[in-house]
């Protein structure tokens, strides 16, 4: 797996002029965006150079040498899923870390507590999407994945929708839910949230797994 | 080393159905036309495909069983498919020293050198040869047991062909124990390299043969409708219609030397070899192919 990661770094590297260029924008934005603009926007980044690993990997047939190599499919399929967190977490570091400069040089500094949950609450729709498009982008293959991914995103929308009517239709209230919400404690609605992200990964690990193990080269 | 029992994979418009065995210490040539099955068979040995059924045994191992470090002892080379394009020479180096316990950097690095392949360049920049050789070095350099390499020449040129094919007869030299299965639809490379030949067509085992007995028993019998009722068929493997009659395949050349001695019996290379089996029918009454 240590070759596996080695090879993901130099890819990643390979893009070190992408991520600069980023860093500037993020920075430039910062100041005429929203609080959280940067950690938003550098985490995405992380994101998307997570997914072009793979895209690299499958790029020129790759994967068949690839699979040749001392790695086994469940290995190749565990080194992918850290490896993308790990990038992810990284550029969210950097991505907070450039916030906060931007914060200090306007002379801003935000309320600590409330920089920490939304710069949460972004990880945590990160690590979802990718938990999400990590099995899709190994089962589907670089252009088919992503037609995957509007259907998928679109069905959710069609879901939700679906949902706002029928509530609508049945006189649902969910005024006592928002309520119960905004009145539960930080603490146990961030537990909540790392429950549910905790939930994607565990289920995307396993998928990617189970796709890796059929998938013929 | 290898052992494939009834493998066969069914593909909506091909089906392979193979048995073969490669001993410790041997090198055996695949060889057939384009889209033969030799490609399949690879990907099949090397686990990249699952079976439609039959068995397949690799270091006394079913390649879906590999692990990481069954997988150290195998040397691949896939034609099409090798590292990233982005990557460098260097970074290919830093890899691999990751990946494989025995990896000889030093001798690496000499044999990229001596085969002219450039650090600096990404190795999307790569020629075909360049490419073609960074990818048998890769197989060759962590001291493998085994080596399996699917088209290693196809699109070379005769000079780098000879390069990979002289890179291989030392890399085999090193050890007697190393086995190797090269696939190829260039004839020519295996004769000089291949203990035995397995040719393969439409998915099926053709021949398998040692190379000796291939080029020196082997041979092309040109004879006239006539004189091909006459003779005797006992050694004939197959025979192809021609203008002037037929071209006979037979194994046993030595026999129509001496009992035909005003036949006309012509040596025959694989590439001739290949044309009769795949292009002529069968003798009823010869020899079964298989050995």
């Amino acid at each position: 797996m240590r070759g596996l990661f080695e090879k993901d770094i130099r890819l990643v590297l390979q893009k070190k002029a992408f991520l600069f260029l980023i860093m500037i924008i993020a920075v430039a934005l910062s100041f005429s965006m929203d609080d959280s603009f940067a950690v938003s926007y550098v985490t995405m980044i992380g994101m998307v150079l997570a997914i072009t690993t793979l895209s690299y990997d499958e790029y020129d047939n790759g994967m068949p040498f690839l699979m040749t190599l001392p790695v086994s499919r469940k290995g190749y399929a565990a080194e992918k899923q850290i490896f993308s967190y790990l990038i992810l977490t990284g550029c969210w570091i950097l991505g907070m870390l450039l916030q906060l400069g931007c914060f200090a040089i306007q002379d801003k500094m935000p309320e600590p507590l409330a920089f920490i949950e939304s710069s949460l609450l972004y990880l945590g729709i990160f690590v979802i999407l990718l938990a999400i498009l990590i099995p899709l982008e190994l089962h589907f293959g670089m252009e088919k994945s992503r037609i995957a991914m509007f259907v998928l995103f679109g069905a959710c929308f069609a879901i939700g929708m679906l949902g706002t009517k029928i509530g609508e239709f049945l006189h649902i209230d969910l005024t006592p839910l928002i309520q119960t919400v905004q009145s539960t404690p930080a603490a146990v609605l961030a537990a909540i949230g790392a429950g549910i992200v905790l939930f994607f990964v565990v289920i995307s690990s396993l998928i990617t797994g189970a796709v890796m193990k059929k998938k013929e080269f | 080393m290898i052992r494939l029992k009834e493998l066969t994979k069914v593909y909506k418009d091909f089906d392979l159905n193979i048995s073969m065995e490669i001993r410790p210490g041997s090198v055996c040539g695949l060889i057939g036309k384009n889209g033969a099955g030799k490609s399949t068979t690879i990907k099949a040995i090397l686990g990249l495909i699952r079976p439609t059924s039959g068995s397949i045994e690799v270091l006394g191992k079913d390649p879906k069983d590999f692990t990481a470090k069954d997988r150290e002892a195998i040397g691949a080379c896939l034609a099409d498919s090798g590292f990233s394009r982005l990557l460098r020479l260097e970074d290919v180096v830093c890899i691999l020293k990751k990946l494989y316990k025995d990896f000889d950097e030093a001798q690496f690095r000499k044999l990229c050198k001596e085969q002219g392949l450039p650090a600096d360049k990404k190795l999307g920049d790569y020629s075909t040869g360049m490419k073609a050789k960074l990818r048998v070095l890769t197989a060759i350099c962590h001291k493998a047991k085994l080596l399996i390499l699917d088209e290693p020449t196809a699109g070379l040129d005769v000079m780098a062909r000879t390069d990979i094919l002289d890179m291989l007869r030392a890399y085999m030299a090193e050890d007697e124990e190393r086995s190797m299965l090269i696939s190829s639809h260039i004839s020519s490379d295996l004769e000089g390299l291949c203990d035995e030949i397995y040719m393969i067509g439409d998915g099926r085992l053709l021949l398998h043969e040692d190379t000796d007995v291939l080029l020196g028993s082997y041979g092309i019998i040109k004879l006239s409708r006539e004189d091909y009722e006459k003779v005797d068929k006992s050694y004939l493997v197959s025979a192809k219609k021609q203008p002037y009659g037929y071209d006979c395949l037979t194994n046993e050349k030595q026999f129509y030397m001496e009992n035909y001695p005003s036949a006309a019996i012509e040596n025959s290379d694989i590439d001739s070899i290949i044309l009769l089996m795949l292009g002529g029918e069968k003798v009823a009454a010869g020899e079964e192919v298989k050995r």
